[in-house]
């Protein structure tokens, strides 16, 4: 079994790992100066907010995006890592970046106990109950005594500027996002990502021939309600503020699926692509028409993409640069075959 | 290929089975497949073949009677263990990972070895090598491929892993004859290599011309069995009773 999660798979050459990571890790070392040399707070905090979602996302991407398994209940793992957070600090103090690391553990119990039956149900089904999921966490935490209920739980602001706290959360996001698409990368090239394609393409197929496929749907779905959970712990000390509606909002967790279908689901690149894609159009068309216009030109953008580009963005990339190698190949017999008739 | 594998008898005893509970769609049947034999199963529809297979594979638990291969109880398996005691399952219609390219599709066939790389290369080499047209395909998708082709790369994804045990649902469905042709001459080659082959078919001549023993189905329970000369006579007046004509 543990093989099944340390042997890396052999889809990819060495030096086609390099030349595909070097924009990549361009960008990174980008960001990362940027956040020295950054002062306007507006940019700092989309930036945050950026980073935030591609590492949510990358989360959903395990099972949503490899798995196929559509998860419309992610912002449960967050809300649930930000109220444990936040629980904590109200009744002892104790800081939400010590917690985070249990937040994320927290979440990940929960991904654990909604996994064990919902993983067993395939298709509409399983997206149906994460989706009844959220809203019957977000009613129990309503109710709970310990999380005040519609009040909320306030946070003690951090004593630095508020350039300060920008950049300090400009970076822990970054950090998230970073760890956590090397987690999605190293998922990608291993047996366990293997796993999860063929459980993908064909559930039943990829028990013949020897895949524990709930189980690793179940551990899948840890490793996202884990990350979830850490961020939303993180998000609690940020926000300063959390309630029920706002935490468990719905719109966090759609916002996160489509960030992954545009970006492309199912690769690692998807969600870095999709996050920033989703988030800057959605404001951009915000400022640009002050009315709820804006909504349904973004809507209309998201229906466009679905319609024409299946795959997301990566997808399209993919077939370009297959349509190019059969290109290339073909051009290549062609050779051959002329030079076979020359010979003759 | 290992020619020198050793193979077990795959033994069904009376078992019973179905989808809901109270109305059981096998009803006692029973079955031996041998090594080195093809052995066919018919039926009309709804006679409980398929489901027959999908309870040796462990994808539906009989609620009495026994699996056995060789002296092991196996009935309790969930799938996933199944290869893992050299049995592997073809199933009705497309089954190949679509997506996935040929290379990728076949490797997957190869879990059971994937903590031994070198080994699974080996074994994947030796599929392209025994079905030599699969290997300028090896980097396309299979969803792009034709019937015959994913049909191909179905039955190397099923024997990469040197399984001893096939249960082979409907193989020719939605094949053209001569491809069709080509996977029952395809079936006999493995059943000379040793293996036991448990074959579910609707095209009962062309199950009856590659079986060595034949037994037919009715209401999820045996109805008539033998070799498969004794079938080779008046198979119309089998599917007239069949049909009930």
């Amino acid at each position: 079994m543990l093989s099944l999660f340390f042997l890396p798979s052999t889809r990819e050459s060495a030096s086609g790992r390099i030349y595909r990571r070097a924009p990549w890790l361009l960008a990174l070392s980008v960001l990362a100066l940027y956040g020295v040399l950054g002062r306007q707070l507006f940019l700092l905090s989309t930036l945050g907010t950026v980073f935030l979602y591609i590492a949510l996302t990358q989360a959903w991407n395990i099972l949503g995006g490899y798995g196929g398994y559509l998860n419309f209940g992610m912002v449960t793992f967050f809300g649930v890592g930000a109220y444990t957070s936040a629980v904590l600090f109200q009744y002892w103090e104790i800081s939400p970046f010590l917690t985070a690391p249990f937040a994320g553990i927290t979440s990940a119990a929960l991904a654990l106990l909604i996994g064990i039956p919902t993983l067993r149900i395939r298709g509409a089904y399983f997206a149906l109950i994460t989706l009844i999921i959220t809203f019957a966490v977000q009613i129990l935490v309503l109710d709970m005594p310990f999380t005040q209920g519609a009040l909320g739980i306030y946070l003690q602001p951090l004593s630095l500027t508020p350039l300060g706290v920008e950049r300090l959360f400009y970076y822990l996001f970054l950090a998230c996002a970073a760890l956590v698409t090397l987690l999605v990368y190293a998922i990608e090239h291993s047996n366990f990502g293997w796993a999860l394609v063929a459980i993908r393409e064909d559930e039943d197929a990829a028990e013949i021939i020897g895949i524990r496929t709930v189980e690793v749907k179940w551990i899948a779905n840890c490793l996202a309600g884990f990350v979830a959970g850490v961020v939303g712990g993180l998000y609690a000390q940020r926000i300063l503020y959390i309630e029920p509606t706002g935490t468990f909002a719905f719109d966090i967790s759609l916002n996160v699926v489509l960030m992954a279908v545009i970006g492309g689901a199912g690769t690692w690149q998807g969600p870095l692509i999709g996050a920033p894609l989703v988030l800057l159009v959605a404001d951009a068309l915000r400022v640009t028409f002050t009315s709820e216009v804006n909504r349904a030109i973004f809507s209309v953008i998201v229906i466009l993409i679905a319609l024409f580009i299946p795959g997301g963005i990566m997808g399209l990339w993919t077939r370009w640069g297959r349509g190019r190698a059969e290109k290339a190949a073909a051009g290549g017999t062609q050779g051959a075959r002329a030079d076979e008739q020359s010979v003759q | 290929m290992n020619m020198s594998r050793t193979t077990s008898t795959l033994r069904i005893q009376e078992i019973v089975a179905g989808y809901t509970p109270g109305h059981p769609v096998l009803r006692g049947v029973n079955l031996v497949a041998k090594p080195g034999h093809i052995t066919v199963v018919l039926g009309p529809n709804g006679a409980g073949k398929s489901t027959l297979l999908r309870s040796i594979a462990g994808f539906l638990r009989p609620s009495s009677g026994s699996i056995v291969l060789g002296e092991t109880e196996i009935s309790a398996l969930p799938p996933h263990r199944h290869i893992e005691r050299g049995i592997a399952l073809l199933p009705q219609g497309r089954s190949t990972f679509p997506e996935l390219t040929v290379t990728e599709n076949i490797e997957l066939g190869g879990w059971t070895m994937r903590s031994d790389r070198k080994r699974l290369r080996r074994a994947v080499e030796a599929m392209f090598e025994r079905y030599s047209h699969l290997r300028e395909l090896r980097n396309k998708p299979t969803g792009a491929l034709s019937g015959g082709q994913q049909r191909a790369v179905e039955i190397a994804r099923l024997i990469v892993s040197d399984p001893t045990v096939l249960l082979i649902d409907e193989p020719s469905v939605g094949l053209s004859p001569i491809v069709a042709s080509q996977v029952y001459r395809e079936l006999q080659a493995l059943k000379a290599e040793g293996r036991a082959i448990l074959l579910v078919d609707q095209d009962v001549r062309a199950a009856i011309n590659v079986a060595d023993y034949v037994y037919v189905l009715n209401s999820g329970r045996n109805d008539i069995e033998g070799d498969s000369s004794a079938f080779h006579g008046d198979l119309g007046a089998m599917v007239r009773r069949w049909l009930g004509v």
